[in-house]
């Protein structure tokens, strides 16, 4: 069981820091409540 | 403005390539779904054999050579140490002969998966009754009496595994596919934590207390629970804040398409095509959590 722990412990782990590292990088950011959501879709616009 | 204009103007080249590449997810999934399932069978199954030591050499060399190599048989020491390696998973059986006699015993865990304990049982008695003895099996770690088939824990898995994902979709669709700086990104990270903790609890009081499908140590299973959809969770919120919107089918693709039918779904890994055994252990999917850990309990068959 212990193989599979370290499988899934690695993907968190590097999920975690690509998400860090590329919000570091700012080139997007989070829309306010009660906006259109900024996904990179037509007509979405990053807030 | 005529409504060919509206086409026209509504068909980006964006949204076509976008509905392309749905369709080539759904016909994946397909694929990969049919190609691993459809046709089960045990091939180079981890298996134990316990006997004495002139006997022993010849019987691995024996069940290594029947039809169709569905096992893959090394000797083991004796029957506490079979015990042992099933419920850790180093093998998925044994055979444990009896020198005195010719009645011989065939551990299994229907825990792990039915269908393979079912399997493993027929090869060995087929093969035992050429050598004019018999077998009775033994379930070292039998799947609960509410667990048809030994199905809860797959079910659970996947529940975990597309909770995780739909959490980080939902994070991305309503606040952007990429967070605005360090402090947000920790706080997604710490709202996919929560999130996977109160899943991981959740669901094993389902599978647990409330419906009594799979035994075991109910924090264990929380704990794994919580890890699984932290670790889809996250993975998914990496791809979307590398490639925005498409981050979600890439997610689709590494977690539903490829990643459950490798986790073996209605059959145990030993049973699925080498493709799909070669990538399930690498993709991040729950394993099966059906092998409850030092079972107290065996079940016999004769």
């Amino acid at each position: 069981m212990t193989g599979p722990l370290l499988v899934l412990s690695a993907w968190a782990v590097a999920g975690a820091a690509v998400t860090l590292l590329t919000a570091m990088r700012g080139k997007e950011r989070d829309a306010t409540p009660g906006t259109e959501a900024p996904t990179g879709g037509a007509g979405s616009t990053p807030v | 403005m005529t409504f060919a204009a509206e086409v026209r103007k509504a068909v980006t080249p964006r949204a076509a390539l976008l509905v392309v590449g749905v369709l080539a997810l759904q016909l994946l999934f397909i694929a990969s779904y049919i190609g691993a399932l459809h046709n089960p069978k045990p091939t180079d199954v981890p298996f134990g054999v316990v006997a004495p030591q002139q006997v022993s050499a010849r019987l691995v060399t024996e069940l290594d050579g029947l039809p169709g190599g569905p096992l893959d048989p090394r000797a083991v020491a004796d029957e506490a140490t079979a015990r042992r390696q099933i419920l850790d998973r180093e093998i998925d059986g044994a055979l444990i002969v009896d020198p005195r006699g010719t009645r011989d015993t065939v551990l299994v865990a229907s825990g792990g998966g039915t269908v393979l304990a079912n399997s493993l049982t027929k090869i060995i008695k087929q093969a035992e009754l050429s050598q004019e003895r018999t077998a009775r099996a033994v379930d070292v770690a039998p799947a609960s009496h509410q667990d048809f088939d030994g199905l809860s824990s797959f079910y659970l898995a996947v529940g975990w595994c597309v909770g995780g994902y739909l959490c980080a979709s939902i994070l991305a669709i309503s606040a952007g596919s990429r967070p605005a700086n360090r402090e947000r990104a920790l706080i997604r990270t710490g709202v996919m934590a929560l999130y996977a903790i109160a899943g991981g609890i959740g669901g094993a009081v389902i599978i647990g207390p409330v419906l009594d499908a799979l035994p075991g140590s109910f924090w264990g299973l929380s704990g794994l629970g919580a890890l699984t959809v932290f670790a889809v969770g996250m993975i998914t919120l990496a791809l979307e804040a590398l490639t925005g919107i498409v981050g979600i089918g890439l997610a689709v693709l590494l977690v539903v398409i490829a990643g459950n039918p490798s986790a073996g779904g209605a059959f145990p890994l030993p049973m699925l095509p080498d493709f799909w055994r070669a990538i399930g252990p690498a993709l991040p999917r729950a394993p099966r959590p059906g092998r409850p850990a030092r079972s107290p309990t065996s079940a016999a068959t004769p």
